[in-house]
C-alpha cells in the first residue's frame, strides 16, 4: 500500500539536468587531430601510439653480442695425455697412399706365393729387401738402364749432338720414419752410385773430330716418395749428387752436378730423366731401368751373343 | 581325460610348414643363384665354389691369365730387311739388305683389365713398361724402351693373346776396328704386333725407323742417314730355353754370316 506513492513519485519526478563539461583538462588531456605526424619517441618502446618495427636481417646489428660469445676458455694447467686412437677404417680407397683394399677375389696365381704377406725377396718380414717394395724398411738397389738424350756443349768448341748411354747403378734406401713410427710412411732416403758409358762428344775447333766415349761416375743422395702401400706401388725418386766425367777434349776428369728424376714401378723398373752438368758440357738423358735380377740375365745373353759372334769387347 | 588334454595341446601347438627358399645357400634362393651363374656364364651344374682355374706356369714368371702383376724376360729372333738412305744428292738411292734382328727385353706387366669369375680374378689385358737391347748385323746394338701390352683372348693356360709393343730406339754401339764402341744416334721408333700362345711365345711383325742426324752445322762425317727395318720373327719367354737359344744363335749367325754393309 505504501509502495504506490513512491512509485508514482519516481515516475512523475522531473529529469535530472546533464552536467556541463569541465573547463580544465582531464588526466590525458584533450584528443587533438593533427595533419603532421608526430615525431617518434626516442626510446625503444616508441611510447604510446607508436609502432616499433621488428628487426630483420637487413637492420639487425652485426656486432657480436657479448652474451652470444662463447664462454672464455681457461687453459688447464695439467697436461692432457694424447688419446690413443685405434684402427680407423678409411672412408674410401684412393689411388695414392692407401693400403690395398680387402677383397674377396684374388688371382689364382697368388696362391702360389710362399709368403703372401711379405715383400718379394725380403728377410725379417721386410726389414731388408733385395727388390724395393712399399713395405720394405731397407732396400738394396741394383739395376741397369739404357737412355738417350743430348750432349750440350755451351762453349763454341763442340757441337750439340745426340747422346746415348748404358748405365748400371747400385745403392740402398732407408725408410726412417717408417722405422721410427713402426707404421707405414711414404718417405725414403738413400745413397746411390752409378757408372755409365756413353757416346763421345764432337769437337769442332779447327777440325771436327769424334772424341772418346764418355765414362761417368756418380754419387748421389736419393729421396723418394712412395705413392701407395700396395705391392709394386709407384714412387717418385729425386737424386742430387756429383758426377765425375771428362769434359770435351780437356785432359783429366772433373766434377759436376748430377740430378735425376724418376718414376718407379715398385722395385722392378723406372722411367728416369737425368742430367749431368759439368763445365760447359751437359748431358740430358731419358731412359728406363730394370732391376738387376731381370737385367743381369739379359746382359749375359747380349755378351754371349757378341763374344760368340766374334766381337772383341 | 588325459587323452583329451593331450589332444588339445597338440592342436594348440603351431605347425611348421615346409621349408621354402634357400636350399643350398643360406641367403639366396635357387633362382638367385641361377641368375648369378647366368650372369658369369657358369654352367648350372657347376657351383662357383667348385671352379678350378689352371695352375700358373713357372710361378707366373711365364705370363698367364691367372697371374696378376708379373715380370718377364723375352728374347726375339727374327728375319729383318734393313735399309738405309744413301747419297742424298742422288735420287732414290737406298741401300737394302737381308739381315736378322735379335732383341733381349724385360717386360713389366700390370693387370690393366681383369675378369672376375666366382672368387677368382683373371687378367685379360696387361700393360707396362719395357726396356731392352736389340742387335743386328754390323755388330749394331740399339737401346730400346717403351710400353708393352697383351690382351688375352681366354682364361686357360694355353690361351691365345694379342701382344703389341712400341718403343723409342737409339743406337748404343757400333763397330770400329773389330771393337764395339759407343755410338750416338737420334731417337727413332720401333713397334711390333704379334699373336702369343699361352705366354710361351709369339709370332711378331714389326718395323723400326732410325731418325737421321743431318743438320747443316754437322759435318758430313758426323751425319747419320735415315735407316730402318721391317721384321718378322719369334719372340718368347727365355725361361723355357728355346727363345733364348734361338736369339743367341741368331745373334751369332748374323755377325758371322752376314757381311758388313755400308
Amino acid at each position: 500500500m505504501i509502495q504506490f506513492p513512491f512509485t508514482a513519485l519516481l515516475l512523475l519526478a522531473p529529469p535530472e539536468p546533464t552536467p556541463e563539461p569541465a573547463a580544465e583538462p582531464g588526466e590525458f588531456g584533450e584528443l587533438e587531430a593533427s595533419d603532421e605526424p608526430a615525431e617518434p619517441a626516442p626510446d625503444a618502446s616508441g611510447g604510446y601510439g607508436a609502432v616499433t618495427p621488428l628487426p630483420n636481417y637487413s637492420t639487425e646489428s652485426t656486432e657480436p653480442d657479448s652474451r652470444d660469445a662463447p664462454p672464455p676458455v681457461v687453459e688447464s694447467k695439467r697436461e692432457r695425455k694424447p688419446k690413443t686412437t685405434g684402427f680407423e677404417e678409411p672412408t674410401d680407397f684412393g689411388p695414392f697412399f692407401e693400403p690395398a683394399p680387402v677383397s674377396e677375389v684374388h688371382f689364382p696365381g697368388e696362391s702360389l706365393r710362399r709368403r703372401p704377406t711379405q715383400p718379394f725377396a725380403s728377410v725379417a718380414g721386410g726389414m731388408f729387401c733385395f727388390v724395393e717394395d712399399s713395405a720394405c724398411d731397407v732396400s738394396l738397389l741394383t739395376d741397369a738402364d739404357v737412355g738417350v738424350g743430348v750432349n750440350v756443349i755451351e762453349s763454341g768448341n763442340g757441337l750439340d749432338v745426340p747422346y746415348t748411354q748404358f748405365r748400371v747403378r747400385a745403392g740402398f734406401t732407408l725408410r726412417p720414419l717408417k722405422l721410427a713410427r713402426k707404421q707405414w710412411h711414404m718417405w725414403g732416403v738413400g745413397v746411390v752410385g752409378s757408372w755409365s758409358l756413353g757416346s763421345g762428344s764432337v769437337l769442332a775447333t779447327d777440325d771436327v773430330a769424334e772424341l772418346d766415349p764418355i765414362e761417368t761416375w756418380r754419387l748421389a743422395l736419393l729421396n723418394q716418395l712412395w705413392l701407395g702401400q700396395r705391392r709394386n706401388a709407384l714412387h717418385l725418386d729425386v737424386s742430387f749428387g756429383a758426377a765425375n766425367s771428362t769434359v770435351l777434349d780437356t785432359p783429366g776428369r772433373y766434377w759436376g752436378t748430377h740430378v735425376e728424376l724418376a718414376l718407379g714401378f715398385g722395385g722392378w723398373a723406372a722411367v728416369t730423366l737425368a742430367g749431368d752438368f759439368l763445365d760447359q758440357d751437359s748431358r740430358f738423358v731419358l731412359g728406363v731401368r730394370g732391376h738387376g735380377i731381370a737385367t743381369a740375365p739379359l746382359i749375359a745373353l747380349v755378351i754371349l751373343g757378341l763374344v760368340a759372334g766374334g766381337v772383341a769387347l | 581325460m588325459i587323452g583329451s588334454v593331450l589332444l588339445s595341446l597338440w592342436l594348440a601347438s603351431p605347425v611348421e610348414g615346409p621349408a621354402e627358399g634357400p636350399a643350398e645357400h643360406p641367403n639366396y634362393t635357387q633362382q638367385e643363384m641361377a641368375r648369378l651363374r647366368e650372369r658369369w656364364e657358369i654352367p648350372a651344374e657347376q657351383p662357383i665354389e667348385a671352379l678350378r682355374p689352371n695352375k700358373p706356369k713357372w710361378r707366373c714368371l711365364i705370363p698367364d691369365p691367372s697371374c696378376g702383376f708379373g715380370v718377364e724376360l723375352v728374347a726375339t729372333s727374327a728375319y729383318a730387311y734393313r735399309f738405309r738412305q744413301g747419297n742424298i744428292s742422288e735420287t732414290n738411292q737406298v741401300f737394302g739388305w737381308h739381315s736378322a734382328r735379335v732383341a733381349y727385353e724385360v717386360w713389366v706387366n700390370f693387370p690393366a683389365h681383369t675378369q672376375t669369375l666366382g672368387r677368382y680374378k683373371f687378367t685379360r689385358f696387361t700393360l707396362g713398361p719395357k726396356a731392352g737391347v736389340v742387335a743386328s748385323d754390323n755388330r749394331d746394338l740399339w737401346g730400346n724402351f717403351g710400353i708393352a701390352g697383351r690382351y688375352w683372348f681366354g682364361r686357360g693356360g694355353w690361351s691365345p693373346a694379342l701382344e703389341f709393343s712400341s718403343a723409342l730406339s737409339f743406337r748404343l754401339t757400333r763397330e770400329r776396328n773389330d771393337m764395339i764402341v759407343p755410338q750416338r744416334s737420334p731417337v727413332g721408333i720401333t713397334a711390333d704386333i704379334g699373336i702369343n700362345i699361352g705366354g710361351w711365345g709369339a709370332i711378331i711383325l714389326g718395323g723400326q725407323y732410325d731418325t737421321p742426324l743431318a743438320r747443316e752445322d754437322v759435318p758430313e762425317k758426323i751425319r747419320i742417314s735415315s735407316a730402318g727395318q721391317v721384321f718378322i720373327g719369334f719372340r718368347g719367354n727365355i725361361l723355357w730355353g728355346l727363345p733364348a737359344a734361338a736369339a743367341v744363335g741368331t745373334h751369332i749367325a748374323s755377325q758371322r754370316a752376314i757381311p758388313n754393309q755400308p
